[in-house]
């Protein structure tokens, strides 16, 4: 099995760390594969956390974001960063999640380039972490928190990918198969709308 | 400059990203605009708080929760594509062996499914597909293998194999039917235009491990080869 020769060389060590790590995977090690979810469990669980808000769902959606993998990395042919398309597999399953649960609100990833800015200022109350699920125990960031979940969908992905997860725009343009200036122009006014929220509680908790 | 015309470059001016045109105007804006001034510091400091957020610690189960679900996944897939099966597929990889022919197959696949079959050997039959890189930016092979039967430790394993692909991909084939190191038959699969099908028969080994071996020879003469575990039980 040496022939697991990727067309894209990955850009940096951990990608050439992965390319090996999915070739692997691609050539049916079960053991590559369960190093694989070892490697990024926390940072998907981060992630999916973020976004729904709540432990079970995260923990659902972290899972099912490795069996898409697991199904799907005979397509993967490195054209993009493993990294990138990973978020795109989560980004996708959460949006997918938040559909089934809220069937008239219908934001496809690919749909929600299309939405107009105004169609997806709503706010999700009930997206509430509840006491016991802020798991980090500090109330400055259970406030964080409350207030990216009642962010549209786009912006919170966003928001929690370039904050949370630290990735570069570049990473999150290509993640979300947008360019790069939209990016940058939806963070910033996802940042100015996420400030706008927590303005009543800046003085409380020293934002 | 208008505070909103402002507010679109806060951002850049925290990354840094802010054209040093854009900056100079911005900045001058700034000095003049309190209320704009003070969105900018609140700003930032959002920003850090938002960068300093946790990483949070997974379930301990969610490694094993990924696993129950891809087998889960892997015998549903196994039971809908068999009309009436009379065994358990257990194997979680046949699916992705299928969405990975299905999908344009990339890469060698070793494929081990194992057959449970009640009681005696009966007839069984289960379907794998694999795969095969030929290489970047080419067409790779399909192979198919079929266990059509296994009976009897008397009787015989039938296996078919199915090459299948880009016509320049395959120049010639033989398909081996192995236990451990020995060869219990060999066959040519017969191409016209690098595609074919052949059975191998072959006295039935019991609980043993059974592999078949498919090599073919692309175009330049290089040969390739797979190996696919098959174990009966
Ligand atoms: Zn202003």
């Amino acid at each position: 099995m040496t022939e697991l020769a990727h067309e894209d060389r990955s850009r940096n060590r951990e990608g050439d760390d992965d390319a090996a790590l999915i070739a692997a995977c691609q050539a049916g090690s079960k053991e590559a594969f369960d190093r694989l979810i070892t490697k990024y469990q926390r940072r998907v669980y981060t992630f999916a956390y973020r976004l729904t808000g709540n432990a079970e769902d995260a923990a659902d959606v972290a899972a099912d974001t490795f069996v898409r993998l697991y199904t799907s990395l005979g397509s993967f042919r490195g054209h993009s960063s493993f990294v990138t398309w990973l978020y795109r597999v989560v980004t996708n399953l959460y949006l997918d999640s938040r559909k089934k649960k809220r069937v008239r609100q219908t934001q496809s990833l690919d749909e929600m380039v299309e939405l107009e800015e105004s169609s997806v200022q709503r706010q999700y109350d009930d997206d509430r972490p509840s006491p016991h699920e802020i798991a980090e125990g500090n109330e400055r960031t259970a406030a964080l928190q409350q207030a990216i979940a009642s962010l549209p969908e786009y912006q919170r992905v966003m928001v929690v990918m370039y904050h949370v997860d630290g990735m570069a725009y570049e990473e999150i343009a290509e993640a979300l198969q947008l360019p790069i200036g939209t990016v940058k122009s939806r963070l910033n006014r996802a940042r100015l709308a996420l400030r706008h929220k927590l303005e009543p509680i800046r003085e409380q908790y020293g934002l | 400059m208008k505070c909103d015309r402002a507010q679109e470059w806060f951002s850049s001016l925290i990354d840094g990203s802010i054209r040093p045109a854009e900056k100079v105007v911005l900045e001058a804006h700034l000095t003049t605009c309190r209320s704009c001034a003070a969105d900018v510091e609140r700003l930032r400091t959002m920003w850090h708080a938002l960068d300093a957020m946790p990483q949070l610690d997974p379930p301990t189960t969610l490694r094993a929760t990924v696993w129950q679900r891809i087998e889960a996944a892997g015998s549903q897939a196994a039971a809908a594509a068999e009309p009436a099966p009379r065994f358990v597929v257990r194997s979680p990889r046949l699916i992705w062996i299928r969405s990975l022919a299905l999908g344009a197959a990339v890469v060698l696949l070793a494929a081990l499914a194992t057959v449970s079959v009640p009681g005696k050997y009966r007839t069984a039959a289960f379907s794998s597909l694999f795969g095969h890189l030929a290489g970047p930016q080419r067409n790779t092979p399909i192979v198919e293998a079929t266990l059509v039967r296994s009976a009897e430790a008397s009787s015989v394993v039938d296996i078919t194999i199915a090459l299948s692909g880009q016509s320049h991909d395959v120049a010639s084939a033989v398909a081996e039917l192995i236990t451990g190191s020995e060869v219990l038959a060999s066959q040519e699969v017969p191409l016209r235009s690098g595609r074919g099908q052949t059975s191998i028969a072959a006295p039935a080994v019991g609980s043993a491990e059974l592999s078949v071996r498919v090599v073919w020879r692309d175009p330049n003469g290089a040969e390739r080869s797979f190996v696919s575990p098959v174990r009966i039980r």
